[in-house]
């Protein structure tokens, strides 16, 4: 694991704590249940809110490999709106979605231990990036193809709850 | 010896389906108690779905997975299948136009008030109990909104009141030997083996009725959903049951071919994927192309768009007639143009007569949620150059239409008597304005404008009807302001070419309508105006030119009646009679005349009549009950408004007279029930008093809902506009 990432998870951990001390706690534009069904088993939930974004951080874990679901949703300036990811996050060239929010792109990402898809949207003057994927490359449980349309399912499901 | 192996594989495989069954059962209770443990029953433990109205066998909540997925059916119908991913019903619940207004529901009063839209946006979310606060259902569904397997799991109707009126059964698409529904999935090669107990499952014959569409297309606003009381929300299919198509309404202007919601939305057409429910290579259509164009258009569903637009251009749906013209300051109408002289000066002040006719939709124009949808009328009227002269109806630089423009809309108020923006249908307490044209109907659309004192050569008036779906300030709501600009269908359209000075006339274009049509319709428009007189001579001039036809006599009564002319009223339908002894129409209006005249057997026997030729004829029932009621014959009278309740069970004066003659017949149980509906159902009386405030504050509006009203930008006609109202 890149020492950058294992900071960022030990820092999304600290700012997340309080949020775990509560029995309830919700994502609001999805539920635990449709995490769990999008990353194959029970998932745990993180919840962040901050003045600047609202993250939700699913997790499921199987033996050594963990499945992750990042929704991460934020305000943003209407000249600046658009829902093109940073190139920089991207491994593949972003594709346009149809149908989800106002627009939608999607890309892969590959980092030493997420490999997954990323879906960047927007409603309105709301924007949302969804991270979906697996600790393992090439993993036979969640192959590339499942991962795009599980992405897609989530991203349609966020943009949803955001109209 | 293999036909025995056979019949023993498949008494296994069965006994494996049967013992599935058993365990689904035992899940499905699981699952169940789960879900109730937590579940918001704040409409009462009994009323799971309210404020929906649809029911579940068994009763309990049913697993989502209970439902197999489409791509499950999509195997064998891949046609269907097709048709079906891009059509409004798959889109039902995630597409964004419905999502904005769902969403707002939910925020304001809680997710529980959805299954209310739910019931028939996302049924699988109702029923499965998903619809509660920190629900753990996986939501997976919502992407197919009403599914393969929720149509063709209903196993009975509720009413035809809408809100979901329908009775789900456990999903399956195979029956046993004995007819038993085996739930789930079973394989495809146990489909194959036996496509007949697959049809059992998966087909009733109820399906093809337009009762069934009813469950859905028929909504209203109940109590436990906006806190207040039954507002009824729209009628498609009353609307149907009172047209032509319907051959149950024996009160129509014109005759036609029974048609159903079916017929029209559900064509077969030529397949072009393989389908094993395909009958000599044509399957009934899967798309139900209607009027949505939004939600293809924000899908990039291309087919569907493509669908709906010929489907809303096709099917000579409506007809334009730029009619006639009248002169400021004379009172003679010059028409039908094109087949009678006249001359047109510069300088003159014409008003142009357009009627357009809802001529074969077999509901109304546009039919559901007027708030949102948005039919309007444009008239352009320009010079030889093509150079605008008078204009209404337009689409203004950033989209919204010409608030001016007479639109086929409504808007709904709520208590502070403000419109009720993003169909927050919740908050509605009453309906400020309402325009619409019902199935066979016709309305006169008048515009006045000034032919220029330089003008040369000639003048050309063009009259459209336009359709977007959705206006444009809902369009701005769900997606911003920055969105791409959505269709504009032109439903119907004509031209008229008029010379300055002579005008003869000329040939009709292939879509006119015959010149006794076109008074028949001009009439209507007049009657519907509550312009009498006007209606009358309208009629009259059908008579001239059509005096074999019945219904010309029929239609004159029918408008002397209101206008309380009953001798006359009374000339017209012996006429009628004369023409046609059992015309049911005529009959009906003769019962009504006779009742009046106290003629109480000849009535009696003209109702009888009536009703024996048209059995669901919601009027012919209604006043038969009143008939015998005031003879005192309750409990004939009872049969009839029984009758007339099964046919629409919010008639009010079923509920009425039903309240009274119960009590009568002392059945004082069902005559509170009754009461309770009377007073529930009926309008409220303070509802005025919201649209009033709302009609002070938006002139335009207020100008439209005027009968009588003329679309000019002369000002002063506005002075005339006003004397007309105040008369």
């Amino acid at each position: 694991m890149k020492l950058h990432l294992l900071v960022r998870l030990l820092l999304l951990g600290i700012i997340m704590a309080p949020a775990m001390s509560h029995a309830e706690i919700s994502c609001p534009w999805l539920n635990r249940a449709t995490a769990a069904g999008v990353l194959g088993g029970p998932a745990s939930l993180k919840v962040q809110s901050t003045a600047a974004e609202d993250i939700c951080l699913f997790q499921y874990q199987k033996g050594t490999t963990s499945y992750d679901l990042q929704i991460v949703v934020d305000d943003i300036d209407l000249p600046a709106r658009g829902a093109t990811p940073a190139p920089s996050r991207c491994s593949s060239q972003a594709i346009p979605l149809k149908g989800i929010g106002n627009e939608a792109t999607m890309c892969g990402v590959d980092f030493s231990s997420f490999h997954g898809e990323r879906v960047a949207g927007r409603v309105r003057d709301r924007e949302f990036v969804i991270r979906l994927g697996s600790s393992v490359k090439k993993d036979p449980a969640m192959t590339n193809e499942m991962l795009q349309l599980k992405a897609r399912g989530v991203a349609e499901q966020v943009a949803g709850s955001l109209f | 010896m293999m036909v025995a192996c056979g019949a023993a594989i498949s008494l296994y495989s069965f006994s494996v389906f049967v013992k599935t069954g058993r365990a689904q059962e035992s899940q499905r209770k699981e699952y169940s108690n789960k879900v109730s443990a937590t579940y918001n029953y704040r409409f009462g433990k009994e009323l799971p779905f309210a404020p929906g109205n649809p029911e579940i066998q068994g009763g309990d909540f049913i697993q989502p997975g209970a439902f197999p997925d489409a791509t499950y059916c999509a195997h064998c119908h891949q046609e269907a299948y097709h048709q079906w991913r891009q059509a409004l019903h798959s889109n039902s619940f995630r597409e964004p136009f419905y999502r904005t207004s769902v969403n707002l529901l939910i925020k304001t009063k809680g997710i529980e008030y959805s299954r209310h839209c739910d019931s028939c946006h996302n049924p699988i979310s109702v029923l499965s109990g998903g619809l509660t606060q920190n629900s753990q259902v996986d939501r997976k569904f919502d992407q197919n909104g009403v599914t393969c397997t929720v149509c063709h799991s209903i196993q009975a109707l509720r009413s035809t009141s809408g809100n979901g009126g329908y009775v789900m059964g456990v999903p399956s698409v195979m029956v046993d030997e004995k007819g038993n529904r085996i739930p789930g999935e079973v394989p495809y090669e146990e489909i194959m083996n036996h496509t007949d107990r697959h049809a059992r499952a998966v087909m009733q014959d109820f399906y093809r009725t337009p009762e069934f569409c009813a469950s859905c297309h028929k909504a209203n606003l109940p109590g436990s959903l906006n806190d207040f009381k039954f507002i009824s929300a729209f009628t498609t299919f009353d609307e149907w049951q009172n047209s032509k198509f319907s051959h149950r309404n024996p009160l129509t202007f014109y005759s036609g071919d029974f048609k159903t919601c079916q017929s029209c939305h559900m064509m077969r057409a030529p397949i072009t994927l393989p389908d094993y429910g395909a009958k000599h290579g044509t399957f009934a259509s899967h798309s139900w192309a209607a009027g949505n164009t939004a939600a293809p258009f924000y899908y990039g569903f291309d087919e569907q768009l493509e669908k709906t637009v010929r489907f809303l251009q096709s099917g000579n749906y409506l007809n334009v007639d730029i009619f006639g013209l009248k002169k400021t300051g004379t009172q003679n109408l010059i028409g039908p143009l094109g087949s009678v002289p006249f001359s047109i000066e510069p300088n003159d002040v014409l008003e142009a007569y357009v009627v357009i006719q809802n001529k074969n939709i077999g509901h109304s124009l546009i039919p559901e949620v007027r708030d949102l949808y948005e039919a309007w009328v444009e008239f352009v009227v320009k010079d030889a150059s093509g150079k605008d002269i008078y204009h209404s109806g337009f689409l203004k630089p950033d989209g919204a239409l010409d608030e001016r423009a007479h639109s086929f809309t409504n808007r709904p108020v709520d208590k502070s008597g403000e419109f009720v923006d993003n169909h927050q249908v919740q908050t509605i307490h009453s309906v400020a304005y309402d325009n619409t044209v019902q199935s066979g109907r016709s309305t006169i659309v008048r515009y006045q404008f000034r032919v220029p004192s330089d003008v040369k050569g000639s003048i050309t008036l063009t009259a459209k009807v336009n359709y977007r779906h959705l206006r444009q300030s809902y369009l701005n709501n769900v997606l911003g302001k920055d969105h791409p600009a959505y269709p504009v269908v032109q439903l119907a359209a004509r031209s008229r070419t008029l010379n300055i000075g002579e005008n003869q006339p000329g040939k009709p274009d292939p879509g006119d309508n015959p010149d006794w049509m076109r008074w028949n319709n001009l009439g209507i428009g007049y009657l519907d105006a509550l312009q009498y007189s006007d209606a009358v001579q309208a009629f009259e001039k059908v008579v001239k030119l059509r005096p074999d036809y019945a219904d010309a006599y029929t239609n004159i009564a029918v408008t002397e009646i209101p206008w309380e002319k009953y001798g006359s009223a009374w000339d017209s339908i012996q006429k009628a009679l004369a023409l046609s002894p059992h015309n049911a129409r005529a009959l009906y209006y003769a019962a009504l005349l006779e009742r009046r005249a106290a003629h109480p057997k000849e009535e009696l026997n003209d109702l009888l009549e009536v009703v024996s030729q048209y059995p669901q004829s919601r009027d012919a029932r209604r006043d038969l009950g009143i008939t015998y009621y005031r003879q005192g014959n309750y409990h004939e009278a009872i049969v009839q408004f029984e009758a007339l309740q099964a046919l629409d069970p919010d008639d009010l004066a079923a509920h009425y007279n039903l309240s009274i003659l119960y009590h009568r017949m002392g059945m004082i149980k069902q005559a509170k029930e009754q009461q309770a509906l009377f007073v529930t159902e009926k309008v409220n009386s303070n509802a005025r008093t919201y649209s009033l405030g709302y009609l002070r504050r938006h002139p335009e509006i207020s100008t439209e809902s005027i009968p009588w009203h003329l679309h000019t930008d002369l000002p002063a006609s506005a002075e005339n506009l006003v004397q007309t109202a105040q008369k």
